[in-house]
């Protein structure tokens, strides 16, 4: 079945490349959306339910965690898995982000491989 | 400041070969220095606090937009977005860096640009004596990294 992404990144050329590289990857990618910032996301999945987020977390208007945080509080949005995309590097922060409610991490700047394997073991844990 | 000024340099290679797949070279007199400059910057607080700064040619920002995007061509809007990722990532490579341990953590700014016509003028901020000249792929790159007590 296609997997419907949501990509939430304030960088447009950041969600560009994103989505050319899952154009190449070799997953069987459904529709692509794509929000500015967490407050676009969560009207985008108010409206369109996906099967996967990829997040940025340092955004304008609404952060990752902010966005994260509200999508397990809405029972349309909390069981959707949420990927964080960022350059964040510190443990503590990734593993309070992991414990608040996101599948996985993916450091930036990454490789179409590493984009490929973080959507796979996300999607594959789901299904187990 | 030799130190972060090597780090910094580490870091913003690191940044752009892995992002956009532009190497930095020796810095020689045959590189395009800019008359129309954008600035990036962002700042970080936490363990260590400063700021990150990076000024480029709108030409060079627009040739990091295509790399970053793979586009055909890039506008004014893209290698704005382009310099603000490009400052972003850099950052992110070089707290680590900087950290005393893997479990620091810091609180940074979104970034921002001042765009061609507001951002300093190229000799100006090379002037200072923290900054940093680099060549990529021709065009002339400055990075200043400015730590606060």
């Amino acid at each position: 079945m296609a997997i419907d992404i949501l990509i939430v990144d304030d960088s447009s050329l950041t969600r560009k490349a994103i989505r050319r590289i899952l154009d190449m990857i070799g997953l069987d990618i459904g529709q692509t959306r794509e929000a500015e910032n967490g407050k676009e996301a969560l009207q985008i999945l108010e409206q369109t339910p996906v099967d996967l987020v990829l997040a940025d977390l340092n955004m304008p208007e609404m952060g990752g965690i902010e966005m994260i945080y509200r999508m397990r509080g809405n029972e349309a949005t909390k069981d959707i898995p949420v990927v964080v995309v960022s350059t964040e590097s510190s443990t503590t922060r990734i593993e309070g982000l992991l414990s608040d409610g996101a599948k996985d991490y993916l450091h930036k700047p990454f490789t179409p491989e590493e984009l490929k394997a973080v959507i796979t073991r996300t999607l594959g844990s789901l299904k187990r | 400041m030799i130190k972060t000024n090597y780090i910094l340099t580490e870091v913003l290679t690191q940044a752009l070969e892995k992002m956009a797949f532009l190497t930095v070279g020796p810095v020689d007199e045959e590189m395009t220095v800019p008359d129309q400059t954008v600035l990036a910057q962002m700042s970080f607080t936490g363990p260590k606090n400063g700021t990150i700064q990076i000024l480029a040619g709108t030409e060079f920002a627009e040739l990091l937009a295509r790399n970053i995007g793979a586009l055909d061509q890039a506008d004014e809007e893209n290698g704005y977005d382009a310099l603000k990722e490009l400052c972003n990532v850099t950052c992110g490579l070089l707290l680590p860096a900087m950290a005393c341990s893997q479990k620091d953590v810091f609180d940074v700014t979104v970034p921002k640009v001042e765009p061609s016509g507001k951002a300093p003028k190229w000799e100006q901020f090379i002037e200072q004596p923290d900054c940093i000249v680099s060549n990529v792929e021709g065009y002339a790159v400055a990075s200043r990294l400015i730590m606060k007590d």
